[in-house]
């Protein structure tokens, strides 16, 4: 446990002097902002920008508009950059040789997986968090979140799936020891999701109904336990992706 | 014996690059291994640290096998990279208390370990991070590391290979230094420089042991010539002795003889007596071990 805590402590150390801790923090924080701020902001942008004369009935902005922007704004920039920012976790290791001298030592390297992992976990947990308080506390500032449902768990559907992507990233990274190759193997697992997605049956199944669902679910069209499947199997997936990585680092020749 | 590799073997693809290698590593020995480039120094060290599988044959490092994956028998072993690479935001200190936590050294252990390791390789008084450092600190800072836990074994890879002369020299006088506390095993293509502080020397050319044995042995075993200076000039001796049995010959202002055993060794004391030379010295004649590797590559 000693030697866990030890990496893991060397991981943050190196995340904070890395920038990465402050860049998870303003980028986070100004997605927080920006989705009230552009839920408020549209209609008068639209008729600001409209040829003079044209009349648009634009409905009042409310704290659902706000939220379709927190689903929009986090995981298509948010989740993108928080993947390359997290998307050379080993290969910037394997090739510079730094683990080399720590495994001679006697680390494990279950060790070196779970304690990465765990990292980008807890800064994936300070993200979503961060950007989903400033939202929450912003949108409230100008509107009534009461007709709002399942906001918790929506959020954790966004925040279970990038956990998946996070581990897809780490394995593929760990894979080719290239920093390109934890975000190729991503993009290509996410476009395979996306490809699922085209079967109206996939819905049942597919991770990614975990985003597209969210809407749904704030409307109250959908309820938790209609995504309990997809859920599961995502963190299962995780679960099994993390296994690979480990077991394939294992056998890695260093 | 710390280290006994048994028929090692270990091929990348077609290319063997370990030929059924066997090697003894004795105790409290600084152990050198030559080679020239590319001969497979590294990957036997790799081999011996479970970073690489074994095709055929077994490694034990202090009773314990080595297993590829696996790090149990690490804990007995000191690794020093040819190109340590450290993490760059870290001082030596910092960096050497996540050494010293990897291997589970004690909290009251380790303060103290760490100010004597840094001691020893002149980085007590350096408080910049890594990435300020030069080449032979990085190998200084490497010897540290590889030192912390008291290691049975330290394995060091090419440690003077890229440093200038005096950088060379400190690292020697650290692995010499070293091995009042343990067993030094460590590879290098420059032979002077094994040649300089090594009790045993192994050869690997084209993934197999040449030889291996005692350094004195290999520079003595082989002649069986001694040198002698005399009280008067070494042609008069050369003249005087030349009808004898002995063969004689003059090298460089001394007399060269072959003396295989002893008994022609006290039959030639015995005629220089009858004949009343004087003895000024006499030397086994050794072989630079940079003569002996070039012999054995022909």
């Amino acid at each position: 446990m000693n030697q866990w805590l030890g990496f893991l402590k060397k991981e943050w150390f190196e995340s904070v002097k890395t920038y990465k801790l402050m860049l998870v923090v303003v980028i986070f924080s100004i997605l927080g902002i920006l989705n009230p701020f552009t839920a408020k902001i549209t209609p008068v942008v639209f008729e600001k920008f409209m040829p003079e004369g044209t009349f648009v009935n634009l409905p009042e902005p409310t704290a659902l508009d706000s939220w379709l922007q927190f689903y929009k704004n986090v995981p298509q920039m948010g989740l993108i950059v928080f993947i390359l920012l997290f998307s050379t976790m080993m290969s910037k290791e394997l090739e510079k040789g730094t683990l080399l001298i720590l495994l001679s030592k006697g680390l494990r390297r279950n060790t070196v997986i779970t304690a990465k992992f765990f990292m980008a976990l807890c800064y994936w947990t300070l993200a979503i968090t961060l950007s989903f308080t400033i939202t929450y506390a912003y949108t409230a500032y100008y509107w009534d979140q009461s007709q709002l449902q399942h906001l918790l768990f929506a959020a954790s559907c966004l925040y279970v799936f990038g956990i998946l992507l996070l581990a897809v990233t780490l394995w593929g990274n760990t894979l080719f020891a290239t920093p390109y190759g934890g975000t190729l193997v991503t993009i290509l697992v996410v476009i395979a999701l996306f490809i699922a997605a085209i079967f109206p049956q996939s819905a049942n199944w597919n991770p990614l109904e975990l985003l597209t669902a969210t809407t749904q679910l704030l409307t109250g069209e959908l309820t938790p336990s209609d995504l309990w499947i997809p859920y599961t199997i995502t963190l299962f997936t995780t679960i099994l992706v993390v296994w690979l990585t480990i077991s394939h680092f294992k056998r890695k020749l260093l | 014996m710390v280290v006994q590799i048994n028929g090692v073997t270990k091929r990348f693809g077609d290319h063997e690059v370990l030929k059924d290698i066997h090697l003894d590593i004795p105790e409290h020995t600084v152990f050198g291994f030559v080679g020239a480039n590319g001969s497979g120094k590294t990957t036997l060290m790799k081999c011996m640290l479970g970073l690489l599988p074994l095709n055929a044959g077994s490694i034990t490092i202090a009773g314990q096998s080595v297993t590829f994956g696996e790090t149990k028998s690490n804990q007995y072993v000191g690794y020093l990279p040819d190109v340590p690479e450290f993490y760059p935001f870290y001082t030596a200190t910092q960096y050497l208390e996540l050494c010293a936590v990897i291997t589970n050294m004690t909290k009251t252990e380790r303060q103290g370990r760490i100010h004597e390791l840094l001691e020893l390789v002149g980085l007590a008084d350096t408080t910049s991070l890594i990435s300020t450092y030069s080449r032979g600190m990085k190998q200084r800072l490497g010897i540290a590391q590889a030192l912390l836990n008291r290691p049975k074994l330290l394995i060091c890879d090419e440690p003077t290979s890229a440093l200038d002369p005096a950088g060379r020299a400190q690292i020697l006088s650290i692995l010499h230094k070293a091995k009042e506390e343990t067993t030094v095993f460590f590879s290098t293509h420059i032979v002077s420089d094994a040649e300089q502080i090594c009790d045993h020397v192994a050869m690997l050319h084209e993934g197999t042991i040449i030889f291996q044995d005692e350094l004195v042995n290999l520079k003595q075993q082989m002649t069986g010539q001694f040198i002698f200076t005399f009280t008067i000039p070494v042609t008069e001796v050369h003249e005087r002795l030349k009808n004898t049995p002995f063969k004689v010959k003059i090298d460089s202002e001394q007399l060269v003889v072959n003396l295989p055993d002893e008994s022609t060794q006290l039959a030639f004391m015995q005629e220089l007596t009858t004949q009343k030379i004087l003895i000024q010295s006499m030397q086994p004649k050794t072989r630079l071990l940079e003569q002996l590797v070039l012999e054995v590559l022909g």
